[in-house]
């Protein structure tokens, strides 16, 4: 086959520019979207399954977790388990009082961790009332789940949810009607964890024991 | 690691309970020290007040010194402390939509060199004429004669107002950073006049450095009006803290979250509340204040450490109370290493500026 170099370089840079552009599937930052999470605690038989999957993806340092799995002993004597992490909150207390701007909140609703910005001040970490952050001890910055934002816009599931052997998480956008966790949402009986502190949580669960509620 | 506490905690808490190092406790000691005897400073050249002006020597050495050395304590804390200039350079102080809120920490921390400006110049000004007299003339700010001071003693006026100004927002930080980056909701209903305590305590406390101090330095007793002072502010502090301790005995009782909170912060609270009491008691004798300045001075580390270090043992969830805090002997030398460079630095000013100067806001002989 004959390629002339023009041709050539037209279709390599056609390839790239395919690679580069994410489908719509895929998506953009922002786009409308709300990023956020169904917890279904009767579906959680705690396999820590999300756990594991989390500080692999995530390469999560030992002893400190982006996600964890509670095991709750109800009133009625009874256990389930709640998996618990990062709230994104609409109203996130953690973001107010970082010195540097490092913590932020997207478009979407994810709130994150600028790395180069972060000067490791802890006052983030102490500020969260859900234990959800934590001093990354290998590199001395505040640390968090992300909702897997590096797999959320390359149309992967967040690792967590996709590790899940029950489908006790559902992860989607909050804004699409049509979505899994909008439709769940929505149409249920959710709760949201400490919602006296008005932080507006973006993890809604059903069946969350009012143990842990508060 | 600690062992694991009974109760109901959060793992990453579990894995690492002490965020803040107990050089904090020491740096909110600092501020304390900055802020009231700033405040002191401030207030005596402000007002003109005959006596307190013989303050104004010792109240400069001290506030240059502790403002000087104030953000030792942070960079001691900050896990990239060779970031720490990104507070300057990208404060997060407006906020908007990505970054909802003001950071208190970013916004003191622009506002501290200002501070130490103010204090300098306010210090420098008021002791011109006996900075000339002492042949200090490039300290005298240009001063040639005396018949000139009293422009410069009114410029220093027109300063030691904004100077007031700034140290009343450094003695209320220690508790409205409480109230920002604590994730203890209760704390607001517990303690709804902490920055008003802080404020108090400050002003204790720079009353009483300036008194210890001037008696270290030779001068002669307190003036009625500034053991007055520290007396005052004493009992202020402690009535306040009773005044929130009664309230929240009656109205919250026996509820578990304040029950743990109240079994890490108790002691710490009686005995700094018991120490601002004898100090204001002892305050209202004369020749007892330097005494009252110690105490005063202890009540606010002992206060400081408990709700800076040991409040962290208490769980997100309220519900627990973690173990030991793992404090090694390097935490309390990093600690009290802030509070010797600040003794080092009053010694270095000490020999700059006169201890007793006479000619301040025009009294004494020029």
């Amino acid at each position: 086959m004959d390629l002339s170099r023009r041709e050539f370089l037209k279709g390599a840079a056609g390839i790239v520019l395919l690679a580069a552009t994410p489908t719509a599937a895929q998506g953009q930052r922002g786009e409308g979207r709300r990023w956020a999470m169904y917890v279904d605690v009767a579906k959680c038989y705690g396999c820590y399954a999300c756990v594991a999957a989390c500080a692999a993806e995530n390469n999560v340092p030992i002893g400190v977790f982006r996600t964890w799995v509670e095991r709750v002993v109800k009133g009625d004597g009874t256990v389930v388990f709640v998996p618990k992490q990062c709230n994104h909150c609409e109203n996130p207390p953690c973001v107010k009082p970082c010195p540097t701007g490092a913590t932020y909140k997207t478009d979407d609703g994810l709130v994150l961790v600028n790395d180069a910005l972060c000067i490791g001040c802890g006052a983030c970490v102490k500020a969260c009332p859900y234990g959800a952050r934590f001093m990354d001890p290998v590199k001395g910055t505040a640390n968090k789940c992300t909702f897997c934002d590096h797999r959320i816009y390359n149309g992967t599931l967040p690792a967590c949810v996709e590790a899940c052997p029950t489908g006790a998480r559902v992860f989607g956008d909050l804004n699409d009607p049509n979505s899994e966790v909008s439709k769940h949402v929505r149409g249920g009986q959710v709760q949201v964890w400490k919602p006296a502190y008005g932080t507006g949580p973006q993890i809604y669960y059903d069946g969350l024991p009012r143990e842990v509620e508060a | 690691m600690t062992a694991f506490p009974y109760g109901y905690v959060y793992p990453n808490e579990w894995a690492e309970p002490l965020v803040w190092m107990p050089v904090v406790a020491t740096y909110m000691l600092l501020i304390s020290i900055a802020s009231g005897t700033a405040m002191v400073l401030g207030l005596a050249v402000a007002f003109r007040h005959g006596p307190s002006l013989r303050y104004v020597p010792m109240a400069s050495i001290l506030a240059v010194a502790s403002a000087a050395a104030l953000l030792l304590g942070p960079m001691a804390d900050l896990r990239h402390p060779e970031r720490a200039t990104l507070v300057f350079t990208n404060p997060h102080i407006a906020p908007n939509d990505a970054q909802p809120g003001s950071s208190l920490i970013a916004l003191l921390a622009n506002l501290w060199a200002p501070f130490l400006v103010l204090i300098v110049l306010v210090s420098l000004l008021a002791l011109s004429a006996d900075m000339l007299a002492a042949g200090r003339r490039a300290l005298a700010l240009g001063l040639s004669s005396m018949e000139r001071y009293p422009k410069y003693f009114a410029a220093a006026r027109a300063l030691s107002v904004p100077l007031a100004v700034l140290a009343f927002i450094w003695a209320v930080y220690g508790g409205g950073l409480l109230f920002s980056a604590e994730a203890l909701l209760y704390m607001y209903n517990v303690f709804p006049l902490l920055p008003a305590v802080y404020l108090a305590q400050s002003l204790a406390v720079g009353a009483g450095a300036v008194i210890l101090a001037s008696l270290l330095a030779g001068s002669p007793g307190a003036t009625r009006g500034l053991a007055l002072a520290l007396a005052l502010s004493s009992l202020g502090a402690a009535a306040m803290r009773l005044l929130e301790l009664f309230r929240a005995y009656l109205l919250l009782g026996g509820v578990p979250q304040v029950e743990a909170l109240a079994s890490v912060l108790g002691q710490y609270i009686w005995a700094s509340t018991a120490l601002f009491l004898a100090a204001g008691i002892l305050g209202l004798l004369n020749r007892l204040a330097p005494a009252a300045g110690i105490l005063a001075v202890l009540g606010t580390l002992i206060d400081r450490w408990g709700f800076f270090v040991e409040l962290q043992r208490v769980s997100k969830t309220g519900l627990a109370v973690l173990g030991g805090l793992q404090i090694g002997p390097v935490h309390y030398v990093e600690a009290a290493s802030i509070l010797l460079v600040f003794l080092g630095l009053s010694l270095l000013a000490s020999l700059i500026i006169p201890v007793k100067a006479e000619r301040v806001g025009g009294h004494g002989q020029p």
